[in-house]
């Protein structure tokens, strides 16, 4: 006879409850995410114009694709996008939460200020307000020209309209700060009065001791802004539409227009199956490459 | 004849259209009318901006759900009874199309057969800001018929009095401006079966040598400021900052855009207007389409007689979607109205007119117009293409558009 009270139930039924639990997130995502990605990739195959059945043409869309001006001007653009928001808003990121993760008075307050704007994040709001700080002689011509500098058509120059998204989306830098700040705390003090100890300076003790440590938190920041940069959308639809001379023409805005505006469907699932297999790829090789410079258990 | 037992039973109809908050509220009155006039049927409303109207619409066809009385517009007419969606109107008895012209009527047939009922008529036209005129000395009389030429000029002159003001805006990308520039040459820009570009390729050329020029001499926005333009900046934006002196917009447009500018405007049809080959059009603003599949066509061609002929509806409405196509309500809504809709009744009847009526535009006009006129049109005002390399593009990505959707 038992001493103790059961009162967990056997290995077998305690799974069911998991299950039980998980049941809402799982259909959720089984419909609402699962099913559409599966539909899409049907639709890929297919010419398809909502307005009469699907009609399948195989790999057609795919070759149609490879030999579209459009499609490989989006992809330049997207790439340039994400080759110098990411690493530009990482940097950012990490050396704002470096100087603000000081214990000086008010400095929450600077904290919670320099979140805000990834809270407002790729709002329709914001992007109308950033597009009108950029406007011929708006808010930053002026404040140019204060100092003497006559300011470019920013949204009207092709050179520079796709700077004002990447600009937009740098800005947003809060969200990562956070994570690197969290990272921060968890490095022990005693790490670095150690090396104070041994005469390293400010520049020394970042590179030698608060980078190596916090490289798993910016491999996770890395990895997480690029899949997220390949989807940027709102700002660029609010402030641009892709122009000037499709200087801005992101992928998914190609896409959406193929989708939506042209009812290219078939089409534009294709664009979004190649956009999941780039992501993918992206995503692979950051994680091979990893193992390279990633250190964890450091101390 | 209308059956009274039918007329009595019951019907829930849906009743979409793409809206403003304003047209929504005037809609919602209209329709309240309505529903006092024939309790027995009762009419939801569905509304969408214009962008997001057509994908919903897709997609209640596509899963078999239209809404029984739908708003249609020109672009989208023909895709919608090649699938089969709309009921065919040539037989109906309910619907009054006396105070309609037959120029009108024919706007909404496929075919040969009614598939739709023209709520209003539309144009575009070039406002003018008269302020701008005078302060630079150059007498303009909007009722004259300029030659492009002489356009042109007045254009550059205005720069030149005024060097912080240009003359128009860029409308090198406006596709009805340049199919309205095709029908001057005697040409039209979608051939008559709508399978390929109609317009010549020399006739092209000269439409973006005459922006390209245009833009040289100061006489349209330089390239980077007409880009710059905000998509969700009101129409008219230039010409309401003062940017220039004309701006093009449609007949609908130009109240806000008097509004907005703070004082008077002027309206005036596009150069060459009195010309033989008479290049203005009726253009169809917006028509009341009937699912084919509707399960009570009775009531839903109540509901397009009652917001089609009802003078009361009329005087709701005013010109909010268009110059009113049925005559008797248009005349009397500008006798008890005057001002702004007297003022756009009278320009809309000078333009009817002169006008002729063409075929529909093909159902990819909307990508040629809009997307590929916009970016080559682009590429010639920032110098990336000649011309004549730009007409040969245009033509050559036209006409392979319009081929991919047969």
């Amino acid at each position: 006879m038992r001493t103790t009270l059961n009162v967990t139930s056997s290995p077998g039924k305690r799974d069911n409850v998991a299950y039980v639990f998980l049941l809402p997130w799982l259909i959720g995502f089984v419909t609402l995410t699962l099913g559409p990605v599966l539909a899409s990739f049907y639709f890929s195959l297919t010419n398809y114009d909502l307005l009469s059945a699907p009609r399948f043409i195989g790999v057609a869309n795919f070759t149609n694709i490879f030999s579209d001006p459009y499609f490989w001007t989006s992809l330049k653009v997207t790439l340039t996008y994400v080759a110098i928001s990411v690493p530009l808003r990482l940097i950012v990121a990490l050396l704002v939460a470096a100087l603000v993760n000081k214990p000086i008075r008010g400095m929450s307050i600077y904290r919670a200020l320099i979140y805000l704007p990834s809270l407002l994040g790729g709002s329709v709001g914001t992007a109308i307000g950033w597009q009108a700080l950029f406007s011929q002689n708006g808010p930053i011509d002026q404040a140019l020209g204060l100092v003497g500098i006559r300011g470019p058509i920013w949204l009207g120059n092709p050179n520079t309209a796709l700077l004002v998204i990447i600009l937009m989306t740098v800005w947003q830098f809060g969200s990562e700060m956070v994570v690197f700040m969290a990272g921060m705390k968890q490095i022990p003090v005693h790490l670095y009065e150690a090396s104070v100890i041994d005469g390293a300076g400010l520049w020394t003790r970042f590179t030698k001791i608060t980078l190596p440590i916090l490289t798993p938190i910016i491999f996770f920041n890395l990895v997480m802004g690029t899949i997220n940069s390949f989807m940027v959308f709102t700002q660029v639809y609010v402030i641009t539409d892709g122009g000037p001379l499709n200087a801005t023409l992101v992928y998914v805005l190609y896409l959406y227009e193929q989708g939506f505006q042209y009812f290219h469907m078939g089409y534009a699932a294709a664009l979004a199956v190649l956009l999941f297999i780039l992501i993918a790829i992206f995503t692979g090789v950051f994680f091979l490459t990893s193992r390279w410079w990633v250190k964890y258990d450091l101390y | 004849m209308t059956k009274p037992a039918a007329s009595q039973q019951q019907a829930n109809i849906t009743f979409a259209f793409w809206t403003t908050p304003i047209r929504t509220k005037l809609t919602e009155q209209a329709v309240a009318l309505f529903e006092k006039k024939y309790p027995n049927i009762h009419v939801t409303l569905e509304y969408e901006p214009w962008s997001n109207y057509w994908t919903k619409l897709a997609t209640e066809a596509a899963s078999g759900t239209l809404p029984d009385v739908m708003q249609m517009d020109a672009s989208y007419l023909e895709q919608y009874v090649t699938n089969g969606s709309l009921l065919n109107l040539s037989d109906q008895h309910v619907i009054d199309l006396s105070q309609l012209s037959p120029q009108v009527v024919n706007m909404g047939k496929v075919n040969g057969s009614l598939y739709a009922i023209p709520v209003a008529v539309n144009t575009f036209c070039e406002i003018l800001n008269p302020k701008i005129f005078k302060e630079a000395g150059i007498a303009v009389d909007p009722n004259k018929s300029y030659s492009w030429q002489q356009w042109f000029n007045i254009m550059v002159d205005v720069h030149k009095k005024l060097p912080s003001v240009y003359g128009t805006t860029d409308d090198v990308y406006q596709g009805a401006v340049l199919a309205y520039w095709a029908r001057s040459h005697g040409q039209s820009l979608f051939t008559a079966d709508g399978k390929s570009i109609g317009i010549s390729k020399q006739v092209l050329a000269s439409w973006f040598s005459y922006w390209l020029n245009l833009q040289e001499q100061g006489g349209c926005l330089p390239a980077q400021q007409t880009v710059s333009i905000s998509p969700s900046a009101p129409p008219g934006y230039p010409l309401i900052k003062g940017e220039v002196a004309a701006t093009y917009a449609s007949i609908g447009q130009d109240g806000e855009i008097q509004t907005l500018l703070g004082s008077p405007i002027e309206r005036m049809m596009f150069p060459g207007w009195a010309s033989p080959s008479k290049p203005n059009i009726l253009h169809p603003a917006m028509y009341w389409t009937i699912w084919s599949k509707t399960k009570y066509p009775q009531a839903a061609e109540e509901l397009v007689n009652f917001l089609e002929n009802n003078p009361q509806v009329a005087e709701i409405f005013k010109n909010d979607r268009g110059v009113i196509a049925n005559q008797a309500n248009r005349n009397l809504d500008a006798k008890k109205f005057g001002g702004l809709v007297a003022q756009q009744d009278e320009f809309m009847d000078k333009v009817e007119k002169v006008s002729s009526t063409v075929p529909l535009d093909p159902p990819q006009a909307g990508e040629i117009e809009g997307n590929l006129l916009e970016t080559i049109g682009q590429e010639v005002i920032f110098k990336k293409l000649t011309p004549e390399q730009a007409a040969e593009q245009f033509i050559q990505q036209a006409d392979q558009i319009l081929k991919q959707g047969q």
